[in-house]
């Protein structure tokens, strides 16, 4: 139950983390 | 191509399923926004089922929601990004509508039912079907609503400053049209209600029978 819990928050930062990374790039690409 | 068939009749989105009936009653006053919109959702659509599809392994179920929530909300504000400095004149028309993409519950749904469940190559089929049948259904409500409602077709006007076109289509008016209440919510609720009936009829299917 912990295990899964912690790769649940694991997922979802990485996630967050690559999302904004998309974001970034395509707003340095646009200006 | 049973997927993509599937998704535009059988399952369509607006006339079957009754999801994201939000933005199909508000912004298809015009034809254009109607289009713009279906093309938005479509490509929202076909890229976030395709990262969810290829993550889907990796994400355990109690977190599912906010990292579908996550993929869609980035894909979403790419979009919108993008229409703010190429068609800038789009934002105003759209309005809200763009941004509350994210919480469409044809994109969640889709997210949910096929994405997180099937394969990539489905998921994309999916997405193409359901994206189809989603703009199909907008055009359907706004060419009656604006036909009928301000006697117009409008093919090009926001987006005129990309394109270099404007292609505004004038119908003859008389003394029975146009008819006010179709360009107002009230008209909005009578062209769905009357393309849901002419759909269940062409199906064949009563809804109390499929029950």
């Amino acid at each position: 139950m912990k295990n899964k819990n912690l790769q649940g928050i694991l997922v979802l930062t990485v996630t967050a983390f690559i999302c904004s990374l998309l974001l970034y790039l395509v707003l340095i690409i646009t200006n | 191509m049973k997927t993509i068939f599937n998704g535009i009749i059988n399952e369509n989105p607006i006339f079957v399923l009754t999801l994201g009936l939000c933005p199909a009653l508000a912004i298809t006053n015009k034809f254009e926004n109607a289009l713009l919109m279906g093309i938005c959702l479509m490509v929202i659509l076909l890229f976030s089922n395709f990262l969810i599809a290829i993550i889907k392994k990796l994400v355990p179920d109690n977190v599912k929601i906010p990292v579908y929530v996550l993929i869609i909300g980035t894909f979403v504000t790419i979009v919108e990004i993008l229409i703010d400095i190429y068609v800038p004149v789009l934002q105003t028309s759209l309005g809200i509508y763009l941004p509350l993409i994210v919480v469409n519950c044809v994109v969640m749904g889709r997210a949910m039912s096929v994405a997180s469940k099937k394969g990539v190559g489905t998921s994309i089929l999916d997405a193409i079907g359901i994206g189809i049948g989603y703009t199909l259904a907008l055009i359907l409500i706004a060419l009656v609503r604006e036909i009928l409602g301000a006697g117009t077709i409008t093919i090009m006007d926001g987006i005129s400053s990309l394109t270099g076109y404007k292609l505004i289509l004038e119908l003859p008016t008389n003394n029975l049209f146009p008819i006010n209440i179709f360009t107002g919510p009230a008209g909005a609720f009578i062209t769905l209600a009357f393309f849901v009936a002419l759909l269940t009829k062409i199906k064949g299917g009563n809804t109390h029978e499929s029950h």
